[in-house]
């Protein structure tokens, strides 16, 4: 229990996109009224019928006055610093054209709705009680703290009494029936608590495994292409601007770090034809060109000494097979089958034939499924017949 | 084994033009036609049922933008580039419905569609490109949406895209949602295949393994199903071939989990088998531990093999897989935040190479604290990482901001992000890029008017070994919904 009151005493107000800020300087303490035996419609008459968070549930002066009558005030009554701290009426006119002055009057108290589709209403009429969303405001004696439900209590409620708990049931959403995530006062964002679509730390590397189980969810809020306020897919997916959350800036020059090291570059990038295009442009590519790459020279040169290797002599340290074996993908970004069938095919000159490239124990189930890979280097009618005999 | 001659197998055999018209439209046609018949049938047939109600909505969504890239690297390296995109959305929303709120499915539509060009300086080099040629239409969507159809039935039909347990798809075609459980969907998608991966997708026909010139788009025929309304919990399945003439080229299954097995403690699971060569090309497990409200700390391990399509030569290449663990750490005191983590890569393949080492490991802290500025919550703060290993070594340190800069009346303030950084690298058998460089990155996000919004991007780069890199984005968005 004293954990539990740890807890509570020290959970930050619920204020945020969904809670605005907002201003009660007003002295109540709803314990004591509620001790009277005041009920909560007694003040807050209007949930019965408010529909929308935006509605005015606050009682009126006037209903104040009722048991506190200003005119029966007995001696050393504070007035209307009973409820107002710190106000001390004056004698100016209220209307200031009579005397250039105004009144001055108590501090208001400013109320922002919440960014929620919520209605008191159908919540009183299924049974539900103030209490169980506002917890413990019957304990209060301060007004100006909140005693608004967080996302916790409405989950719960909802999933026990069979009502819906998918996000658009209480978070407003546009025509195109995703949330709507730019309010007043700041962006909507998860928070982990109720989904691990937790946008902080490296979400934005590691969001794929969650979009590939629970892509809806991530839908509710995300259309695949941008809209003016709210990132897409598309943002990053489609390359077409670079997030320097995700690439430091000069990676022009260090891509090829992440590119060797098998980072997911296809996640965003088509890779040949995007390495490619610079590559090509700026003649680090096979394709001839007015600034073809320099292959011999030492500046211009892309791969080690090396890396071809001599055809009949053991592979060296530097050469390609050992790249080729730990990230093929790099390879293909810019080489084309052509470039492998070269050397590797079953029919190449006998100067150039390199050795197999399949692994031990390769068969030929594939066969079965689509043989036009294996006719690319067995071109010799019957060749692949008798391998696979 | 019976093998046909290789002229009527391969891909780049002389057909005759009528065959070829054939192969070209005729399967993919049949079988894209098929299915969306089948799933379009109920569609139309449906009778009322309990769609969201709301008048039809409207918004057209323009994107102008301009890149320049400018780089001169050492001696013969240098790219210029200065593309223009301009990108078009129209969506159209409960189509039909007249201001009245009426019963029955719920009709959208969306169109996205993209024309870009490079107005850089004329090069042969680039015209040689396929994707550098000058004029590019990419057309993302262009799709109709149908739900709540019989209150079981969502369905989409056109170009769209697909993201499942597998990944990311992008398909001429339909796909449909059956509701038929309280909380399992059952997803049936055909149609043709328009790229492997999502990005940039179009009427391209550079393929990663070389199919150029293949006689006929894939055609994709595939199945899942996907849990909903289950709150911190999914699990999505999948399964998916791609087929065309010469006959299989794609065949995986996928699985995708995320659990919350404890109340802090989210547990998510990735697999996709190749059915082809059966054997797992990518298997992904990870956690996430939430401490405290502020605290959270993760794993994760993913394995990856990549396949190619089946009618490739580099899926019956030697590869090895490769493994990658991370661990990330992430705290929030107050106004601070502070994201350490560590990411190891152990390589499989390449025993006994120079090159190799078989490990390569990235690490990073970043670091940053809130102010308030013009009542808007800004950001400023550090971010270090250090990468060795395979594949060369970069480590740098960035000091970055995100704030507010508040214009004269109730306009919205721009917001800036800025990053300062240097960095130094070491990349194996290029000494000449090696050393120290240096960068200043600035961007400017403003919401000009209701429904505008302008962007900037100029990044500045310092390299001992070049001419300073300066790389240039504009974008002007416009939105208006009605």
């Amino acid at each position: 229990m004293i954990a539990l009151w740890f807890v509570v005493l020290l959970a930050p107000p619920p204020v945020g996109p969904v809670y605005p800020a907002d201003s009660t300087p007003l002295t109540f303490d709803h314990a004591r009224h509620a001790a009277l035996g005041l009920s909560c419609g007694r003040c807050h008459a209007a949930a019965d019928t408010s529909v929308r968070p935006g509605d005015r549930l606050l009682p009126d002066e006037a209903l104040c006055f009722e048991c506190h009558d200003p005119r029966a005030r007995p001696p050393g009554d504070p007035g209307c610093a009973t409820c107002h701290p710190g106000y001390r009426p004056t004698t100016l006119p209220a209307d200031p054209r009579r005397t250039g002055l105004a009144r001055p009057l108590p501090a208001p108290v400013v109320l922002r709705p919440a960014a929620l589709t919520f209605g008191h209403r159908p919540h009183l009429a299924r049974g539900a009680t103030c209490d169980d969303c506002h917890r413990g405001v019957a304990q209060s004696t301060d007004a100006a703290e909140r005693f608004l439900p967080d996302m916790a209590t409405c989950v719960d409620c909802h999933a026990r009494n069979n009502a819906s708990i998918a996000c658009a049931t209480c978070h407003p959403t546009g025509p195109d029936g995703r949330l709507e995530t730019r309010l007043p006062a700041g962006p909507l964002m998860p928070r982990g608590r109720f989904h691990p679509a937790d946008h902080r730390g490296r979400f934005a590397q590691d969001h794929g495994a969650l979009a590939r189980a629970d892509g809806a969810y991530c839908a509710e809020c995300h259309a695949p292409a941008d809209t003016l306020t709210r990132p897409g897919c598309a943002r990053c997916h489609a390359s077409a601007v670079k997030p320097l959350s995700l690439h430091p800036a000069d990676y022009v020059r260090t891509h090829g770090i992440d590119a060797r090291r098998a980072t997911d570059c296809v996640g965003c990038h088509r890779q040949q034809t995007f390495c490619l295009d610079c590559h090509t442009r700026s003649g680090v590519s096979m394709v001839p060109g007015p600034t073809t790459f320099d292959r011999t020279g030492s500046d211009g040169r892309f791969h080690p000494p090396g890396f071809v290797g001599v055809t009949g002599e053991p592979a060296g340290p530097a050469h390609h097979r050992h790249a080729a074996r730990r990230n093929l993908r790099e390879c293909t970004s810019c080489h084309r089958e052509s470039d492998c069938v070269t050397c590797h095919a079953a029919d190449a000159a006998l100067g150039l034939r390199a050795p197999s490239p399949h692994p031990p124990g390769f068969d030929c189930a594939t066969l079965d499924r689509n043989a036009r890979g294996c006719l690319k280097c067995h071109r010799e009618p019957g060749a692949l017949e008798a391998l696979c005999r | 084994m019976a093998v046909p001659p290789a002229c009527d197998r391969c891909a780049r055999s002389p057909l005759p033009a009528a065959l070829m018209l054939r192969r070209l439209m005729l399967r993919p046609l049949i079988l894209c036609g098929v299915m969306c018949s089948l799933m379009l049938c109920p569609v139309l047939l449906c009778p009322a049922s309990a769609a969201e109600p709301g008048p039809p909505g409207y918004r057209v969504y323009s994107e102008t933008l301009l890149l320049l890239d400018r780089w001169r690297g050492t001696r013969t390296v240098q790219v210029d580039r200065t593309d223009v995109r301009q990108r078009l959305r129209l969506d159209a929303w409960r189509l039909g419905q007249g201001d009245e709120p009426r019963g029955g499915p719920r009709f959208d539509m969306v169109l996205d569609l993209e024309v870009g060009s490079d107005l850089g300086p004329p090069s042969e080099v680039v015209d040689a490109v396929p994707d550098g040629r000058r004029v590019r239409l990419d057309l993302y969507t262009a799709e109709l949406r149908v739900d709540d159809a019989f209150g079981v039935l969502d369905a989409r039909i056109g170009r769209q895209r697909v993201l499942d347990a597998i990944g990311f798809a992008a398909l001429d075609g339909a796909v449909a949602e059956l509701w038929l459980m309280p909380h399992v969907t059952l997803r049936m998608l055909g149609g043709l295949e328009v790229r492997r991966t999502w990005s940039r997708f179009g009427p391209d026909l550079y393929e990663t393994d070389d199919t150029l010139l293949r006689d006929s788009p894939g055609g994709v025929i595939g199945v899942g199903a996907r849990t909903r309304d289950l709150g911190p919990h999914a699990i999505d399945l999948a399964w998916r071939r791609t087929l065309d003439d010469g006959g299989t080229l794609r065949d995986e299954i996928g699985a995708a989990a995320v659990v919350r097995a404890l109340d802090s403690l989210d547990a998510t699971a990735g697999l996709i088998v190749d059915l082809i060569y059966l054997r797992p090309s990518e298997l992904r497990l990870g956690a996430a531990h939430r401490l405290s409200a502020e605290t959270r700390l993760e794993a994760s391990w993913l394995r990856l093999h990549p396949t190619f399509a089946a009618d490739s030569i580099w899926s019956a290449f030697v590869t090895e897989a490769h493994h990658a663990g991370r661990l990330t750490a992430h705290h929030e005191a107050g106004r601070w935040r502070l994201t350490a983590d560590g990411e190891l890569r152990v390589f499989d393949g390449g025993q006994g190479s120079e090159i190799a080492d078989g490990l390569a490991g990235v690490g990073g802290v970043r670091i940053d604290r809130a102010f308030d500025i013009s009542a808007r919550t800004a950001r400023f703060g550090l971010d270090g990482r250090l990468g060795l290993g395979y594949g060369g070594a970069r480590h740098h340190l960035d000091a970055f901001g995100h704030f507010p800069l508040r214009m004269i009346g109730p306009n919205e303030p721009i917001w800036m992000r800025v990053r300062l950084g240097a960095a130094y690298f070491d990349v194996p058998d290029r000494d000449d890029w090696d050393g120290w460089a240096g960068w200043l990155a600035g961007s400017a996000e403003w919401f000009a008017a209701a429904g505008v919004r302008l962007d900037g991007v100029v990044e500045a780069h310092a390299h001992r070994a070049e001419a300073p890199r300066v790389r240039v984005m504009a974008r002007m968005t416009l939105e208006d919904r009605w």
